[in-house]
């Protein structure tokens, strides 16, 4: 059984959920394997720091792990955790503002091989990219990664960022604009 | 028209964030042993956290202006306090509370019993703007309108003066970043870097939370403790480059707003200046986390 609700990226078995409530501890670890990369990610967005996006999952699991017994919808552990991570995320404020908002992720991704076609078009768009999203908000960038990366829909999002949908969907097209904006470019007019 | 365009650029955007998604270098996956092992070795943090944001700091803006602005009103404002001030009433207040549950049960039709909403909670917190004051010949914190734009008065200043704020821009306070215990409910951590100081208000009563969250650019000057507000001094200089480029305005940053300029309006302009520098003022409410930044250029 694959609990499909909210997103399309991260599938989650809700059968190991159902054993992860009850303390099994190594369906619990099937849970964590199978999600951190795509926790671990949404953190990166929001935080911009390897280091703080990691200390923020390992939280948001530590958190998960406590409460999953509570978990009424098995069904539901995709948007539970993501909104778990959420609220640890924006606890992370303290880092970020120490940081001067900076966000490194451009130092994260993987650059390619320099003697492959099209390295440098690959690392200038790479860089454009990192430095819009960097000119994001926090929410701004959870909004944008859970609905175009997760798939989430905006009353999902609403729910898991606990905001109205309506601010939600403002807010996106909001965002969209902004990216338009320094995005847009030749490519996208 | 505009309405394809657009969708084109949000499919284009989705197709091209994917791509860098999927180059995100991500770190081996830590075991998950460690998550057990820190359920059973750290005590669980409160349930219960309350944040609770009260309106805005009206007097202190005043005080403020006040303080950079005319020595001669300096003097006066030393009794002023927020509580007291007549001009609170001209301020909108707004308050808002939120609460976060930790371990509660969750169902997404439950949502809003679950979790706090820091989000609107920094909004809250983060910088509102007062009502402008009143202008008249009395008024000595307005400007008449249009004589004295942040723009005019430097253009003057450059135009008529052998500057030396180059030399001024590298002077820096020997202070280093700070954490002072206000009370046993609050403390603030002062952050000071050679070009911009960040500054966290944190409520003590539980787990430690934060109540504001920012930071200014400028150079630290001083700080103090009056009347349950907490104030900050910074200078921010400002050379002929900066001036000639159009970036002459202190930024400010946080994480809702992003990073953004001081906005002209919370500057007070005098009808000609004598060092071309903004003293910045940054007046946080200790109990609610509220704060006001203004400047004053000399």
């Amino acid at each position: 059984m694959i609990a499909m609700i909210g997103g399309v990226v991260m599938k989650v078995d809700s059968e190991l959920v159902v054993r992860a409530s009850g303390g099994d501890k190594d369906a619990f670890t099937d849970l964590y394997n199978a999600c951190y990369k795509d926790l671990y990610k949404y953190a990166l967005y929001i935080l911009g720091s390897s280091e703080d996006a990691a200390d923020a999952v390992s939280d948001a699991f530590l958190e998960s792990w406590r409460g999953i017994s509570k978990l009424r919808e098995p069904e539901a552990f995709s948007s539970w955790i993501f909104r778990i991570l959420s609220l640890r995320c924006k606890r992370g404020i303290r880092t970020l503002i120490e940081r001067r908002n900076t966000f490194d992720i451009d130092d994260l991704i993987e650059v390619p091989e320099e003697k492959s076609a099209g390295f440098e078009e690959q690392i200038a768009e790479s860089t454009a990219l990192a430095g819009a999203l960097a000119k994001l908000t926090p929410e701004e960038r959870m909004i944008v990664v859970l609905s175009v990366l997760h798939g989430y829909t905006n009353k999902e999002i609403a729910e898991i960022l606990e905001k109205p949908q309506g601010t939600i969907g403002s807010k996106l097209s909001r965002t969209y604009a902004k990216l338009r904006e320094m995005l847009g470019g030749e490519n996208n007019g | 028209m505009a309405d394809n365009q657009r969708n084109n650029f949000e499919h284009d955007f989705s197709e091209r964030l994917k791509e860098f998604d999927a180059q995100i270098r991500i770190p081996g996956i830590p075991d998950a042993q460690a998550i057990f092992d820190r359920a059973e070795t750290e005590k669980p943090k409160n349930n219960i956290l309350k944040f609770k944001y009260i309106g805005t700091v009206a007097a202190a803006a005043v005080v403020v202006i006040m303080l950079v602005s005319v020595p001669a009103i300096r003097r006066m404002s030393m009794d002023a306090s927020p509580k007291s001030s007549g001009e609170a009433a001209m301020f909108s207040m707004q308050s808002n509370e939120a609460e976060i549950a930790l371990t509660e049960e969750y169902s997404p039709e439950t949502a809003e019993e679950y979790s706090e909403d820091v989000t609107n909670a920094m909004n809250s917190g983060s910088a509102v703007k007062p009502n402008p004051p009143t202008g008249g010949s009395g008024d000595m914190l307005t400007a008449p309108l249009g004589i004295n734009s942040i723009s005019d008065v430097l253009g003057n200043y450059f135009d008529s003066s052998d500057s030396d704020s180059e030399l001024k821009r590298t002077e820096s306070n020997s202070v280093e970043s700070f954490t002072e215990y206000i009370s046993k409910k609050r403390s603030v951590d002062v952050g000071i870097e050679s070009d911009s100081v960040s500054v966290m208000l944190n409520d003590d009563s539980g787990e430690r939370e934060i109540l504001s969250a920012f930071w200014v650019e400028g150079v630290y000057q001083s700080s103090y403790e009056s009347e349950g507000i907490y104030v900050i001094n910074l200078v921010s200089y400002v050379t002929e480059e900066d001036y000639e480029s159009g970036n002459y305005m202190p930024l400010i940053g946080d994480a809702i707003k992003g990073t953004y300029s001081l906005p002209e309006e919370d500057v007070y302009v005098p009808d000609a200046i004598t060092d071309a520098l903004f003293n910045i003022s940054i007046n946080i409410n200790i109990e609610t986390g509220e704060y006001e930044i203004y400047a004053s250029l000399v």
